[in-house]
């Protein structure tokens, strides 16, 4: 069976750096930061005291069939982000659409408040703990605000969680696995917690960067870079079968025509030394393209702003494209986002579609210091004006995993 | 969906864990012999509980690095061959519904017990709940893809699906797909009490269901003996009350029309029959209108293995199996057997049980239903 084409027509955002494409993009081209210091909990007994977080936001706005008050943060998100993904779609009043939801750590939010709660009481009821607290409890809310009739499927992959959303949705459409022709695909994450921070903390994975201005904590492939931040939104997008999209007269944001997936299999924080199943997850995704590497333009990167993840994709993307690799625009949103943990690959695929549809190429912020160990052009602090025909979009997650979705400025 | 040209996807390996025993020998054996294993009451009330006993595959420096869900995986997937095996591509699909919550029940109250600095250095790995397919590729060095779905109660269902969608479509020759659950907790069980989903004798437990999912001509080329096929899966949608009924038909006429079959094609049944909310009564009521020409054979078996959530199906599926290869089925599995009245009946009953649908419902409504065809000697 042929393959049929797959193509990008909504996208929601919800993000420490703004809500909605338009917000975001702008955002995003002059550079702006959403990393404030917490001031939800107190911080003292953590190293890192910085965080993603989004502000002003009333899940009313956006919840309208459930009670906001028995479930997760991360399905406020997920439910607002979808919203805008259809809203951006101008497909709001359909329902025949399949979801493929991701979380990374599940309802961080909900279930240390339950915890709580029980530990107070042991008398508390804890009816609506499973809608809280586990990675269903996402699919669920989605399932009973919006009732879509398509495929769904709950992935929880650490930090390629959203990557592999789209990679599987993709594919799904694709190769005809289910038959819906518009899959709305992407994670959503609430880990602002105590809890959260001190699993993150205690391995000394985040940022313990503790001056003003906060904006300066995340600083992916910077010498003085040292950890990662991590971020709480929503990232939804609306994967469509050609046809469907040019039937309806869509807006179409950029075309996904690859994807690939590896395992390191070696470590479960730290990435292979040699990046050897890293590079091997490039050149999968390349292959399943049909690309040479010579023909990207441009490259999402993880950019965790961790020592080690930087330099082992900066010594990846060498290796997988050789001379190449000088002429690549390559940049991490992570340095203006922080790290939405797995709702971070979608918002990564957004972005990288945005930058595709507007020819800009997003900058890494905060690049002020070089490391000769990331010695690539990471579109230092400024956003460049660039057509960008096709790109990819690396994750990488503890445990060793590895994806790539490869993207392609539309064209009939 | 039936596409003559896709690869066909067999069973090529087995596992499980369950606290009725290590093995599907050992679990059909307790079962045939009236033994609880390691089930007993919870706290007080009048339901019961039962956790695995641990093998000794990992040792104790590595079990203190992961969840439960994550260690009975690893010792599960020790049952299985596939030294031979690609495992530069092999790829990892399980399924979980509640993940680490054990590791992380643990580790919360320690910090706010004890503070920041006492909680184990572990929690963060244990706390992605992919950790289960990282650290079971690390053990057996699997560097395909690996993915974590966490579907509720259907995650291992839904898991195999998708292995099945990725060997038939040519993007993997060889999947572990399954389920792992250790949702026996304190706050787990609480929780489920409050939710109603658990009434006097329900059975709760933890456990893991394995299979080796792979290309049938990879797993002839390897001379795997091959223990059944998955010939196809539907699938439902979430919804509520009175549409469970045909969010469960639907999955089920999905899943035959994607497998090219009748429901006369059907000879057994594997019954989700959880017994939460008004599932079971959803259930019977579609199966028995799809269903009520044909001489199926209705079994089930959570009133024995315990409601294993996420891990449910797998471990159903590697137990069916086992009985179709012995030509033996535990009386205790079978729901209806009004149509066999005679040992001869029955005999040939379990003779000539070919294909097998298995029933998966979410406690939100969605369902997963699937074809497991058996190897005929």
């Amino acid at each position: 069976m042929a393959c049929k084409r797959v193509v990008i027509t909504g996208i929601g955002l919800l993000t420490p750096i703004g809500t909605g494409v338009s917000e975001f993009w702008n955002s995003v081209l002059a550079g702006k930061s959403g990393l404030s210091f917490v001031d939800r909990y107190d911080t003292s007994q953590f190293r890192c005291k910085i965080g993603g977080l989004i502000n002003n936001f009333n899940p009313l706005d956006y919840v309208r069939n459930l009670n906001v008050e028995t479930m997760d943060r991360s399905s406020h998100f997920g439910i607002a982000a979808i919203k805008l993904a259809l809203k951006d779609a101008g497909i709001e009043d359909q329902r025949d659409w399949g979801c493929y939801s991701g979380i990374a750590v599940g309802g961080a939010d909900y279930g240390e408040k339950s915890f709580l709660q029980y530990r107070n009481n042991k008398n508390e009821v804890l009816k609506h703990f499973f809608i809280g607290n586990v990675p269903n409890g996402l699919l669920v809310t989605i399932s009973q605000e919006f009732a879509f009739k398509g495929k769904s499927a709950v992935i929880s992959n650490g930090c390629t969680t959203s990557t592999d959303s789209i990679g599987l949705a993709y594919k799904t459409i694709s190769l005809g696995i289910s038959q819906d022709k518009i899959i709305i695909a992407g994670g959503a994450e609430a880990p602002i917690t105590p809890y959260t921070t001190v699993a993150f903390d205690n391995i000394r994975a985040l940022s313990p960067y503790n001056e003003h201005p906060p904006s300066k904590a995340s600083r992916p492939f910077d010498k003085n870079r040292n950890g990662f931040i991590a971020s709480e939104g929503g990232s939804f997008l609306v994967l469509e079968e050609l046809e469907n999209a040019l039937s309806r007269k869509a807006k179409i944001y950029a075309e996904i025509i690859g994807y690939g997936s590896t395992a390191d299999a070696s470590h479960m924080t730290r990435p292979h030394e040699d990046g050897h199943y890293s590079i091997k997850a490039m050149t999968k995704a390349l292959k399943d393209a049909n690309l040479n590497p010579d023909q990207i333009d441009y490259i999402n990167a993880h950019g965790s702003s961790t020592k080690l993840n930087d330099k082992i994709e900066t010594m990846v993307i060498k290796s997988v494209y050789g001379d190449h690799a000088k002429k690549l625009l390559v940049s991490s949103t992570k340095s203006m986002v922080g790290h939405m943990l797995g709702a971070a690959g979608a918002m990564e695929i957004a972005t990288t579609a945005l930058g595709i549809y507007y020819e800009y190429a997003p900058p890494t912020i905060n690049y002020e210091t070089p490391d000769p160990d990331c010695d690539l052009n990471y579109v230092p602090n400024q956003a460049v004006k660039k057509e960008i025909k096709y790109a990819t979009s690396n994750s990488a997650g503890f445990g060793g995993l590895n994806s790539v979705v490869v993207l392609k400025k539309y064209a009939k | 969906m039936q596409n003559d040209t896709r690869n066909k996807v067999v069973i090529a390996g087995v596992g499980i864990v369950n606290p009725l025993g290590n093995s599907s020998d050992e679990i059909l054996y307790n079962i045939e012999h009236g033994n609880r294993g390691s089930f007993e009451k919870h706290d007080k009330s009048e339901v019961y509980c039962g956790r695995v006993k641990s093998s000794n595959i990992l040792i104790d420096n590595e079990r203190k690095k992961m969840d439960r869900f994550t260690a009975m995986a690893i010792e599960t997937a020790s049952q299985i061959d596939f030294a031979n095996d690609d495992k530069e591509n092999m790829s990892v699909f399980m399924g979980t519904c509640m993940g680490g919550i054990d590791f992380a029940e643990k580790e919360i109250k320690v910090f706010y017990d004890k503070g920041a600095r006492s909680v184990s250095p572990y929690l963060a790995i244990s706390m992605f709940y992919s950790s289960n397919v990282a650290q079971i590729a690390i053990f057996n060095e699997i560097h395909g893809q690996l993915s974590l779905f966490s579907d509720g109660a259907i995650a291992s269902a839904s898991a195999i699906c998708w292995a099945f969608e990725f060997i038939r479509n040519n993007m993997a020759t060889t999947v572990i797909a399954g389920g792992s659950e250790a949702p026996t907790t304190e706050l787990g069980m609480k929780a489920f009490m409050d939710m109603g989903i658990l009434e006097d004798n329900s059975i709760i437990s933890e456990g893991c269901g394995l299979l080796l999912l792979e290309n049938e001509k990879t797993a002839n080329r390897l001379n795997k003996k091959i223990l059944g096929e998955i010939v196809g899966y539907g699938e439902g949608w979430f919804g509520k009350d009175e549409k469970i009924a045909d969010n469960i038909s639907g999955a089920i006429v999905s899943c035959l029309k994607n497998s090219n079959m009748s429901v006369e094609a059907i000879d057994a049944i594997v019954l989700n029959n959880d017994n939460i909310f008004e599932n079971s009564e959803y259930e019977f009521r579609s199966i028995r209108d799809l269903f009520m020409n044909t001489n199926a054979i209705y079994l089930f078996m959570k009133h024995l293995i315990g409601y294993s959530f996420g891990a449910g199906l797998a471990q159903e599926i590697v137990l069916i199996l086992a009985c179709l290869e012995k030509e033996m089925m535990p009386e205790a599995f079978i729901l209806n057997n009004k149509v066999l009245s005679s040992d001869k009946e029955k005999l040939n009953m379990r003779k000539n049980i070919l294909n097998v649908l298995f029933v998966n419902v979410d406690i939100y409504g969605k369902s997963i239903a699937l074809i497991v065809r058996r190897q005929k000697k």
